[in-house]
């Protein structure tokens, strides 16, 4: 008995020391899309945000081609919970990723048109993320991936 | 009821369909347009040319907050630094500022469009003043009542002449404020406004005319160095003023080889009106001598004038052997007296001296020429001051010798 009290003891004071100082309902939403042109280098940088990252890999897994960035602009936006979403004129995926120490570790490929999506276009919903694209489709995403189908 | 149930469904379907349309709008694009339609009334406002322009830019101001106002909460959080509300409150700040702006160019265009019929008016007057006192000189004699309306219309002429000189100066200034003055660089619009200012109020031409009237008005008149003073201190304002501007001027006209040219030719008329000053002084200066009956030799400057005078000085003394004593005083007189001391020393010499047109040292000259000259006729008799107290002294000298030569031829029976 002293013993099992110990033990529960001893786990209340682990997990007390080891919990982390934690704000509540944070919302990182950005209220539009940012457009960001990639350089010759392949980066983008978007000064609002205070947000730069190389694009090459992200091309490279669309197109399985490091150089087909040139010329390109992407359009990247943020939901509430954090999550930055990618997607790019003819791209046949959006990229879900999530900020971590200097990185952007993908979270979720998102398949949404096979022949490329045309014109596509990020719009901040309460929720959800919603893309839209030249034929007026419209998709709501989570980073888990398409919520209510096309409309 | 079946077709009217029918049209419902039709415009159900539209407006079905129109909503889709309505809501498959990138967020990113109503922002980007709003932008746009901004920097597009931005320009508007900055290329707006009159007051018309600007009530439609106003229009246009309305018509983008209500079309936006259903973007509004999208804007406010989209929109970084400024939200909605604050882009079309600057839009609204800046059209208050242009529309101030063409308020003053509005009433500047008023008080410019007043001036120029006052010049108009003044140039009609001056040319009637000219044409009477042209006239008047040739017809009549100087007789007092003649002379006195020459000199009032004269007095007349100065006026109106100075008052356009103002309002022409007044015309310069309202052309191109000292804002637009001090701009390192004129903008095109700033030059098409002044080009377009210039040429509406004839500028260059009053210019011209007002320069041409002063000449032609000293030209015509003899003045006293009071009045050629008073005439030199509105040259050089007017000079001023038109140094001011004329840089500018000619930037705008630098495409232009004949308003090129009129700028020079204006130029060259403030070197001829400062030039008529001087002649007129001279002229007047030999005026007072001929009225006087003494004849000198033309003189146009200093130098001329110093040596006309040394020369009829030494004239008139190497005649004094041969003629009458009492005419060689008189004309003596007549230079010394009546003319040189009376009229050209006290009034003219030092308006001369100040203008640099004569020297100090040829005035001393001159006045050292007049004292040989008077000294020549009156010869001094400082002599008789030494030989008369001589004379006195010694025969006082003799009588008191004698006198005490007598007094010891008495003691001597004393003794």
């Amino acid at each position: 008995m002293r013993k099992s009290l110990f033990l529960i003891f001893a786990g209340l004071l682990i997990y007390t020391a080891c919990s982390s100082l934690t704000l509540q309902s944070a919302n990182f939403a950005w209220p539009i899309e940012s457009v960001l042109p990639v350089n010759s280098d392949g980066n983008v940088l978007d000064q609002r945000y205070s947000i730069e990252f190389n694009t090459r890999p992200l091309f490279f897994e669309e197109y399985q081609d490091s150089s087909a960035y040139m010329d390109k602009e992407i359009r990247l936006i943020r939901d509430h919970q954090g999550y930055y979403y990618m997607t790019a004129n003819e791209f046949k995926n959006v990229y879900v990723f999530q900020a971590e120490e200097g990185k952007l570790i993908l979270e979720n490929k998102i398949a949404i048109s096979e022949s490329g999506i045309v014109k596509p276009a990020f719009n901040q919903r309460n929720t959800y993320i919603e893309l839209i694209d030249a034929n007026n489709k419209i998709l709501s995403l989570t980073h888990q991936g398409i919520e209510g189908g096309m409309l | 009821m079946k077709k009217i149930n029918f049209n419902r469904h039709i415009i159900f379907l539209l407006i079905l369909a129109f909503t889709s349309i309505s809501i498959a709008q990138s967020d990113y694009k109503v922002v980007q347009d709003f932008k746009k339609d901004c920097e597009k009334i931005e320009h508007q406002i900055k290329k707006a040319n009159s007051a018309d322009e600007m009530i439609l830019i106003l229009e246009n101001i309305e018509q983008l907050r209500t079309r936006y106002s259903i973007h509004s909460d999208l804007l406010n959080k989209a929109l970084y630094p400024e939200k909605y509300d604050q882009t079309i409150e600057n839009l609204n700040n800046l059209f208050t500022l242009r529309e101030q702006d063409f308020n003053s160019v509005e009433a500047l265009k008023v008080e410019v469009s007043d001036l120029n019929q006052r010049v108009d008016t003044l140039s009609v007057m001056n040319n009637e003043l000219q044409a009477s006192l042209k006239e008047i000189q040739l017809l009549f004699e100087k007789s007092n009542k003649e002379t006195a309306k020459l000199k009032d219309i004269i007095s007349d002429l100065k006026i109106a002449l100075h008052k356009r000189d103002v309002l022409v100066m007044g015309m310069i200034d309202s052309l191109m404020p000292p804002v637009m003055r001090e701009k390192p660089m004129l903008s095109s619009e700033d030059k098409e406004q002044i080009l377009s200012d210039a040429e509406k109020d004839n500028i260059l031409v009053n210019v011209k005319t007002t320069i041409s009237d002063n000449i032609k008005y000293l030209d015509i008149t003899s003045l006293q160095p009071g009045d050629l003073t008073e005439i030199q201190e509105q040259q050089l304002d007017f000079a001023d003023t038109w140094a001011k501007i004329v840089p500018r001027l000619a930037e705008v006209y630098s495409e232009d080889k004949n308003q090129t040219k009129e700028l020079l030719e204006i130029d060259s008329l403030f070197t001829v009106w400062t030039a008529a000053i001087e002649t007129e002084a001279w002229q007047t200066i030999k005026e007072e001598f001929a009225a006087k009956g003494i004849p000198l030799n033309d003189f146009s400057d200093g130098e001329e004038f110093t040596n006309s005078i040394n020369q009829y000085i030494e004239n008139e003394k190497m005649s004094i052997e041969v003629v009458p004593e009492e005419k060689a005083k008189h004309t003596f007189e007549q230079f010394t007296v009546q003319t040189w001391k009376s009229e050209i020393e006290p009034k003219w010499t030092p308006f001369l001296i100040e203008n640099g047109m004569l020297a100090e040292q040829s005035k001393n000259t001159i006045e050292e020429n007049i004292d040989v000259w008077r000294s020549e006729l009156y010869p001094s008799n400082w002599w008789m001051w030494v030989a008369i107290p001589g004379f006195l002294l010694a025969g006082l000298a003799l009588l008191l010798k004698r006198l005490k030569k007598g007094a010891r031829y008495y003691d001597i029976p004393g003794k």
